[in-house]
């Protein structure tokens, strides 16, 4: 089993576009682990269907009883993150807000506070239209991904793959603990790197962090051709890190229709097809490289 | 000296750390290997941060891992322990081995 | 209304690139016209509503943003541990009675400090982000700004939410994060009307459906300005019809709009876009319960 990740720093970057039509390449054999929750584009990309849900516990929710509330307000006034609103006499927490720090029920003199199994989200699986499964999830309003979460869906589709599947893993942005969940353990990291200020600097980050972790990389520049300062900058970037480039992809706005026609990137035609075509192919030869060493 | 290595199967070096399902215990003072569960693996942040905590209430001076996260690495740090890279799928005993033969 | 006089509408998206940040723009550039309004910039993680105007000039101070963390008082630790119990997070390390912090993990919530029964945890201010008020081209903007690397989003929206308070607008039109997770329903909260704004994707239809269940499930009124209109073929007004939301406008798809969307600017002499935002501006104005643009104060 070989995992690959997909992962960018920065939102935007063509990081999901790119996984799913790595996973396309590999053919329903693969299994596609979609970590980056709130934007679930990779699941509707493969065009997710048949799914089975589980549901996703992240940690313990609040709740105020309210026939055991003395309405002292020492909760509202404990809780920094404005999640306890008056409600009926009492008080109340309100879930999308509430960071489940526990601080209120630390300071409730009345014993009103309890915790609760709250359901974060769910776990889902789904199978694509082309045929590999999807693992991904969907979290309620409030709720953010998490390592645990990630941990979760790489898990789920470790178990689905067989022992020659490869394990495409959709990494969320930036370079917190979910990130390093996808990025853990993971055999090959595909560093998606826009051309642009913000996209180099965070896929800088992102670069420092993989190798701070001892991961294999390669990186696909892209949105490149709007502007040569940037484009340098990302090249230069890289290779300071000492990260290959699998290829550059033109910034192309046709690529944003693609994704809702029900196609992924492995599948167009024209110019900034036959380079995406091409950065696709190093990533694949990379993967087969791994394969021979098992 | 003690060394932990974390593991899935019980046999075997494990992917990751912070998440691993089990940690190997193994006392050089009196030859033991005791593979404790991982209860961190249900926490929502930190289970690298955890994980360093569980160990070093163990008495661990040693981490055998493949590699370790910036939390954990921060954690095993503060602890005093020390990590040293193992491949992921090195039977366990190897793994240990190795490190006391270095 | 949220305060005396102050109308707030919150235009979010769900989904990252639909134009959120252009549209919250331009309907602060046509509500200035009638009233005192302010743009409040709250993607604390990148804003970037002030890339949209040519002559933007720093009113005022920076405001720093800090969350409290915990500091050891060594003298007083007596090593029991209760601290790190007492962490959700995972910042706080107790082992053989040493007690290590990690700040940069800490969400500032205070709860090891109430945990501590020796009272050996005092609380420091440490920076997470800043908040900053501008004039950009006689636009009144104000913008939160969570420094580089860090997570701590909910303190930095809810100092530019606080900020914005004090400027005593009769509008804010606050640029929202995009998805439903924490930052976005903190920057949410408080709104008096949502503006959704969608593309006709399916990526976006699903994220609309989440973010207008966030907008219900808060007692707050949204409607839908579909954006990009014709560029896809999913049908976002179907959607809202089953879903109950109303479309409130709609911008048609051009080649130069996405050109300058793109690259950041206003589309300053569409005057479609103008009429299309007043009439935008106006019915969410009208949801609100506020007077409508062109009322007198």
């Amino acid at each position: 089993m070989i995992t690959v990740c997909v992962a960018s720093g920065k939102g935007g970057a063509g990081k999901t576009s790119l996984s799913a039509a790595i996973a396309e390449r590999l053919g329903p054999s693969c299994v596609f682990a979609d970590c980056d929750v709130d934007a679930a584009n990779g699941a509707i990309a493969l065009g997710a269907k048949g799914t089975r849900s589980e549901p996703y516990f992240a940690g313990p929710g609040f709740e105020i009883d309210p026939a055991a509330c003395t309405s002292c307000g020492a909760c509202r006034a404990a809780c920094r993150f404005g999640a306890i609103e008056r409600a009926n006499g009492s008080f109340r927490v309100v879930p999308e807000l509430c960071e489940r720090c526990g601080a209120c029920l630390s300071r409730c003199p009345a014993e009103a506070i309890r915790t609760y199994e709250k359901q974060a989200g769910e776990l889902l699986v789904s199978d694509s239209r082309l045929g590999m499964r999807i693992v991904h999830a969907e979290l309620e309003p409030g709720e953010d991904t998490s390592g645990k979460l990630v941990a979760q869906v790489r898990g789920r589709a470790a178990e689905l793959a067989g022992e020659d599947a490869v394990i495409v893993v959709d990494a969320p942005p930036g370079i917190g603990c979910p990130v390093i969940a996808s990025i853990t353990g993971c055999d090959l990291v595909v560093v998606v790197v826009e051309a642009s200020a913000s996209g180099v600097r965070d896929a800088a980050r992102l670069v420092e962090l993989v190798g701070s972790m001892r991961r294999r990389a390669m990186a696909i520049v892209n949105k490149s051709g709007l502007n040569q300062a940037m484009d340098d900058a990302a090249r230069a970037m890289l290779k300071e890190a000492g990260i290959p480039v699998a290829g550059e992809i033109p910034f192309d706005p046709a690529l944003r229709s693609v994704e809702e026609s029900n196609r992924t990137w492995a599948s167009l035609d024209g110019e900034a097809a036959t380079r995406i075509r091409s950065a696709l192919c190093a990533v694949d030869g990379a993967i087969g490289a791994f394969k021979e060493k098992r | 000296m003690r060394y932990a290595v974390p593991t899935d199967d019980g046999e075997t070096v494990a992917k990751v750390f912070g998440r691993a399902s089990s940690f190997a215990i193994f006392d050089q003072a009196d030859s033991s290997l005791v593979v404790h569960r991982n209860d961190g693996i249900n926490a929502e942040h930190g289970a690298g941060t955890g994980a360093a905590s569980f160990l070093a209430d163990k008495g661990v001076n040693v981490v055998l891992a493949p590699e370790v996260g910036p939390k954990a690495s921060a954690g095993l740090a503060a602890a005093g322990i020390e990590v040293v890279v193992a491949a992921t799928g090195t039977k366990l005993r190897a793994a240990i081995d190795a490190a006391i033969a270095k | 209304m949220s305060d005396a006089g102050t109308t707030v509408i919150a235009v979010a998206s769900g989904k990252g690139g639909t134009g959120k940040t252009t549209v919250a723009a331009h309907l602060a550039i046509r509500g200035a016209r009638e009233m005192p309004t302010v743009l409040v910039d709250l993607d604390v993680e990148a804003p970037d509503a002030s890339g949209y105007f040519k002559g933007v000039r720093r009113s005022g101070d920076a405001s720093e943003v800090s969350v409290l963390v915990p500091r050891l008082v060594e003298a007083r630790c007596t090593g029991c541990g209760l601290c790190a119990k007492a962490c959700r997070f995972g910042a706080i390390l107790s082992i053989g009675g040493v007690v290590t912090i990690d700040p940069k993990v800490c969400k500032g919530c205070g709860s090891c400090v109430n945990a501590c029964p020796a009272a050996a945890l005092e609380e420091i201010p440490m920076t997470v982000g800043q908040t900053s008020s501008f004039d950009a081209d006689g636009l009144a903007m104000l913008e939160g700004r969570m420094a580089i690397g860090d997570i701590r989003s909910t303190a930095v929206i809810e100092a530019a939410k606080k900020r914005a308070a004090e400027s005593r607008a009769a509008l804010q039109v606050r640029d929202c994060p995009p998805g439903v997770s924490c930052p976005a329903t903190h920057a949410i909260e408080g709104a008096d009307y949502v503006v959704l704004v969608a593309e006709p994707t399916e990526f976006s239809i699903h994220d609309l459906g989440a973010a207008a269940r966030l907008a219900r499930g808060r007692g707050i009124r949204a409607g839908v300005v579909i954006n990009k209109d014709g560029f896809g073929d999913a049908d976002v007004a179907g959607f809202c019809e089953r879903e109950g939301i109303p479309v409130i406008g709609r911008i048609a798809f051009e080649r130069e709009r996405a050109a300058s969307g793109a690259a950041a600017e206003l589309w300053s002499d569409d005057a479609a876009i103008s009429g299309e935002m007043d009439a935008i501006l106006a019915r969410a104005l009208a949801a609100a319960g506020a007077r409508t643009v062109g009322g007198r104060r």
